[in-house]
């Protein structure tokens, strides 16, 4: 089979770039090992509920952004119902040691002004702050279709100031330094290692607006498949590439399957782990210290999840959207730290009505490391020793308390319905890591770009620019944008945003 | 470190991560059309030298207009010694 361009892993970044590709008059191949695209962000059905896992919501894909131009391009929008945040705020942080809670507003001027009212005494650098993360946004191509490509300064970015230090030298207020940094969790880079220029990727669009899709995570799939085939993408399913092929004189081919069989294409996007990419490559083709940077990137943390029910109205009491952030602040890097001293994201949906009892959904994640579960690595999913049920059960009956440790009228009315660790992400995601969020974007790493030394060989997905949807929508269109051309990708995005 | 060892310390570094001819290291060899390096190593160059000279780059300017051998060594002795007077 012969193609224009291949496209190794159906995540969302993998759908994105083949949509792309197609619509431009490629004919393009998608390939994925697992029965379906986008197994990690699926969701699943427990007890009658729906439970979203890898999407929750996301920041930029409001009406008029640029994140949505590029859902529209894609031909994606028109069958999702996307539902901007209209409430007043839409992320809690509450803290463990004083009544204090910050609720974030849309918008970041609503943001500037509530944080001003909040904390006075630190007008000035709240100003700052919300200066740098607005300039750092407007330097990203694609988050800002008129940014120069050229002048990204990578060097200045990687030997950065943190956003931690960037903090502690400019305000004693624990809690404004918790505020600013909360959003850490949505990368999943500690505040410390946090660089201010990839915080801001995630912050700036997220303080912009948060919007949720009618029917999570597996409405967002369902679209991105129609569009696929819309735009005329062969997918080929439970097919893993073994190999990439080369011809004689060492130019890409295609990439071959463990039946022999192989695609011709001489284009290929690869979004599956950097690292387990170099599996697949062969041994002399990237030079020994671009192997060891890919082979030793830093991971984002894995995580222990809670999959939830509440007799009690969560979405009234809370909102949407809730952090806990335990006494000594946010830092998350540290897993021989108790769960107890981590901060804790728990996102809360939609409240329905099961034999007439009350009940709210609510997903509980706890940044966590593989090696907490190490010991039970080697087996197999369903078939788990007892000790690590037992480890299963005790950390999910602590998230529960530690729940109503914030919330004490929470007491017996929030149950679990499932649980997942660090093993159930590593067979969910791909990552040998279970890392949630692919390779750390972290200052002092540097994270492999969407080109490589292989001619027609390029990267996507959430380890090449930034996690989340919007993340893995840019990484897309710059991975696209080295076949097509950037300033013709970049144009046509403008162009559409003209026409319609 | 003199002038000398800063210069054999960068050649080795990059002989052994980049795979490069040894023969071919002399200070006027073009990175790209001699040593056949391309500008999406320079990202691992500056890791290398990094990594041998303990020190971080930030110049992002300087390492863009690096052409040659010769290049990357004066710009490692010059930064040693701006290094040196600093401390």
């Amino acid at each position: 089979m012969t193609y224009d361009c291949a496209v190794i892993g159906a995540g969302l970044s993998g759908l994105a770039s083949a949509i792309i590709l197609s619509k431009n008059g490629l004919k393009t191949a998608l390939i994925e090992k697992s029965s379906r695209t986008a197994p990690l962000v699926r969701g699943f059905k427990r007890e009658g509920h729906y439970f979203d896992t890898g999407f929750h919501h996301a920041g930029g894909i409001n009406e008029g952004s640029t994140g949505r131009l590029m859902l529209d391009y894609l031909g994606i929008s028109q069958h999702l119902n996307v539902v901007s945040s209209n409430s007043n705020y839409t992320d809690m942080v509450r803290f463990r040691d004083s009544s204090f809670e910050f609720r974030f507003p849309v918008g970041i001027k609503q943001l500037k002004d509530r944080l001003e009212q909040f904390f006075p005494g630190d007008i000035n650098f709240i100003n700052r702050y919300i200066n740098e993360i607005n300039r750092q946004c407007s330097l990203l191509p694609f988050l800002n279709l008129n940014a120069d490509i050229k002048t990204m300064n990578i060097l200045e970015n990687v030997h950065g100031n943190s956003l931690a230090d960037f903090l502690s030298h400019n305000t004693d207020n624990p809690y404004l330094q918790s505020v600013l940094t909360i959003h850490s969790l949505l990368n999943g880079v500690p505040p410390g290692e946090q660089g201010l220029n990839n915080y801001a990727y995630i912050v700036g669009p997220y303080y912009e607006s948060v919007s949720y899709i009618e029917g999570g995570g597996s409405a967002l799939v369902a679209a991105y498949e129609k569009a696929a085939k819309e735009n005329g993408v062969d997918i080929f399913l439970n097919r893993e590439a073994q190999k990439l092929i080369f011809s004689s004189s060492g130019e890409l081919k295609g990439t071959g399957f463990k039946d022999g069989a192989e695609i011709n294409a001489k284009n290929i996007i690869s979004t599956i782990h950097p690292s387990q990419l170099m599996n697949i490559v062969p041994e002399n083709l990237f030079r020994p210290s671009y192997n060891k940077r890919i082979k030793t990137l830093d991971e984002t943390p894995s995580a222990f999840i809670l999959y939830g029910t509440s007799e009690i109205d969560l979405k009234r009491l809370i909102g949407s959207n809730l952090y806990l952030v335990p006494a000594d602040g946010n830092n998350f890097g540290d897993f021989s730290n108790p769960i107890e001293n981590r901060p804790i994201n728990i996102i809360i949906s939609n409240a329905d009505k099961k034999e007439n009892i009350f009940q709210c959904i609510f997903i509980m994640i706890c940044p966590a490391s593989i090696n907490e579960v190490e010991q039970w690595g080697n087996s197999i999913r369903g078939k788990r020793p007892q000790g690590y049920l037992e480890f299963k059960d005790n950390i999910c009956r602590r998230m529960l308390d530690y729940f109503v440790s914030y919330y004490p009228e929470l007491k017996g009315k929030i149950h679990a319905v499932d649980f997942s660790t660090p093993l159930t992400l590593k067979d969910y995601s791909g990552s040998p890591f279970g890392s949630m969020y692919g390779a750390k974007h972290r200052i002092e790493q540097y994270n492999p770009f969407p080109m490589t030394s292989i001619k027609g060989l390029y990267l996507a997905g959430q380890s090449i620019v930034a996690p989340g949807l919007l993340g893995t929508l840019i990484s897309a269109f710059l991975a696209c944008g080295n076949i097509l051309g950037h300033d013709y990708l970049r144009g046509a995005l403008k162009v559409w945003n003209q026409e319609e | 470190m003199t002038d000398d060892e800063i210069i054999d310390t960068i050649n080795r570094a990059l002989v052994k991560e980049f795979e490069l001819d040894k023969k071919k290291m002399l200070s006027d060899a073009h990175l790209f059309d001699t040593l056949e390096l391309d500008s999406l190593d320079m990202v691992d160059m500056v890791i290398v030298l990094e990594n041998a000279f303990k020190f971080k780059i930030t110049e992002e300017k300087e390492i863009r207009e690096i052409r040659t051998l010769g290049d990357i060594h004066n710009f490692v002795i010059k930064k040693s010694n701006e290094i040196r007077k600093g401390s």
